[in-house]
């Protein structure tokens, strides 16, 4: 579990990090991955083949339950303002993510659209590892994902034709 | 995607996400939170478990709990006419078949029936069989028997597979009955025997009535007990024999039933088989010049037609020698 907890913490803090915007709700919810896949898998002695994915399902699933509780979340922009200066370099970093056009396009796309793609091209997951994590289908991650793709490169260029 | 500034931004966008990360104090914070939290997590309990298994063999594992380790333990080097033996067969042997996955089951089942052939081996070479043995023997090899092939109906091995799994079975209770002296050569000799010495004893009991001389008519006694003894002992080879007989039947009627199916799809195969011949010939007699074509594939599908009923023949010898 320690092992899990050093190899992973990073990637799970950065996933509800850029979901959810506050960096105390992240850190909540970290919290919280870690102890649900230690009181439902490998506390109970389970066998877990694909640790990391299972850890993005719960995270996933914590996120979900977070959304509906609140509805009224902030975009990526407000991540400075919600206390978004990680650690002593991140600055610099958070400024970056910011201040890009991608992060700008992926705010105007729906969430959940915006969410696969992060998964995708930014995290570098296979669609079957996503339609785990999100419990579907490949098929319905590989549509959903076509589809957002094709809305983020539309919204490019339509930048592109005003420029 | 191929507008190259997505992608560009995608890329840069990639690089500075992976090196958000927490603080070396965060995360130590955070690790004690975690397991401040979860190192008290009840286990369940051993038995509860074991409750699952307590509704696939009631009876044996209950036994099994009333009894002990040990004595399961003790058991398993017991032999047929052992108490223990019993033990061995109706509670070990079961608690571990629930235990074994489905897909093993048929091996495991044959595996417990090559169990019995040395068993019953090692007392042959200790020397004299009790009746006890026997019939603890006799008990436990027609549940094993039973047990393997109800295993293989259920099986989804291959077809070849579950033929020679049906064969060992036979192997086995005719290795069985040559150890035991049964078999059908040593059995006829054995019945004239018994018979020659049943008309015997009757012939000494008529003698032993009219015979005046105590002492004399004590030594026809001692002589007609043991003749007695040796009958009876012939007489339970004899019901041994033919229990061994109907459960080879019973093995025999799976083997020649599954020997059957068998042949049936073979049969189906190469009519399918056939069937394809001649229709790739019709369309490529209908698709090319006629007279050509069909001298050619007369004598291509001739060749085939010969080989596949060739297939066939060998087929059914090897399938009627396996009988």
């Amino acid at each position: 579990m320690e092992m899990l907890y050093d190899a992973y913490v990073d990637d799970i803090f950065r996933y509800l990090m850029f979901r959810i915007r506050d960096k105390e709700k992240a850190l909540d919810l970290t919290q919280e991955v870690f102890v649900r896949m230690w009181q439902s898998y490998l506390g109970k002695g389970k066998d877990v083949e694909f640790p990391k994915a299972l850890l993005y399902r719960i995270a996933h699933n914590l996120l979900v339950n977070s959304y509906e509780r609140d509805v009224h979340h902030s975009s990526l922009d407000t991540l400075s303002e919600a206390g978004f200066d990680i650690a002593d370099n991140s600055q610099d970093i958070s400024k970056t993510i910011i201040a890009s056009d991608l992060n700008q396009m992926l705010g105007l796309i729906e969430k959940k659209d915006s969410d696969l793609i992060l998964l995708r091209h930014i995290e570098g997951f296979s669609v079957k590892e996503i339609a785990d994590i999100h419990g579907v289908s490949e098929n319905v991650i590989s549509v959903r994902l076509h589809r957002a793709l094709a809305q983020l490169e539309d919204l490019y260029n339509k930048k592109e034709k005003n420029e | 995607m191929n507008n190259p500034k997505l992608q560009k931004d995608i890329e840069n966008f990639e690089n500075a996400y992976k090196q958000v990360s927490l603080s070396v104090s965060e995360k130590e914070n955070l690790k004690s939170n975690i397991f401040g939290r979860i190192t008290p997590v009840a286990q369940p309990s051993p038995f509860f478990a074991w409750s699952f298994y307590l509704r696939a063999v009631p009876a044996a594992l209950i036994m099994f709990a009333i009894i002990g380790a040990p004595v399961s333990f003790a058991a398993e080097r017991s032999l047929p006419g052992d108490v223990l033996y019993k033990v061995k067969t109706n509670i070990n042997e079961e608690v571990k078949a629930a235990f074994v996955p489905k897909e093993e089951k048929n091996e495991y089942y044959q595996s417990l029936l090559t169990k019995r052939v040395s068993e019953i081996k090692i007392l042959a070479r200790e020397g004299e069989i009790k009746k006890d043995a026997l019939v603890d023997f006799e008990e436990a090899l027609e549940e094993n028997v039973s047990d393997v092939i109800l295993a293989l109906e259920v099986s989804e091995d291959s077809e070849e597979d579950t033929l020679e799994d049906h064969q060992v079975v036979v192997a086995a209770l005719d290795i069985s009955e040559d150890v035991l002296g049964l078999s059908e050569e040593t059995g006829e000799l054995d019945a004239s025997v018994s018979f020659s010495i049943i008309s015997e004893i009757e012939t000494k009991e008529e003698v032993d009535d009219k015979d005046i001389d105590e002492k004399k008519a004590e030594d026809e006694q001692v002589e007609l007990v043991e003749l007695k003894e040796e009958t009876e002992k012939e007489n339970d080879k004899k019901e041994m024999r033919e229990k061994f007989r109907s459960l080879r039947n019973v093995a025999l009627d799976a083997l020649s039933k599954h020997v059957e199916d068998i042949s049936n799809t073979r049969v189906e195969e190469v009519e399918s088989l056939v069937d394809d011949i001649v229709l790739e010939a019709k369309e490529e007699i209908l698709g090319s010049d006629f007279t050509n074509a069909s001298t050619t594939l007369d004598s291509s599908v001739r060749i085939r037609l010969e080989q596949e009923v060739e297939f066939l023949v060998n087929e059914s010898v090897e399938l009627d020698s396996d009988l």
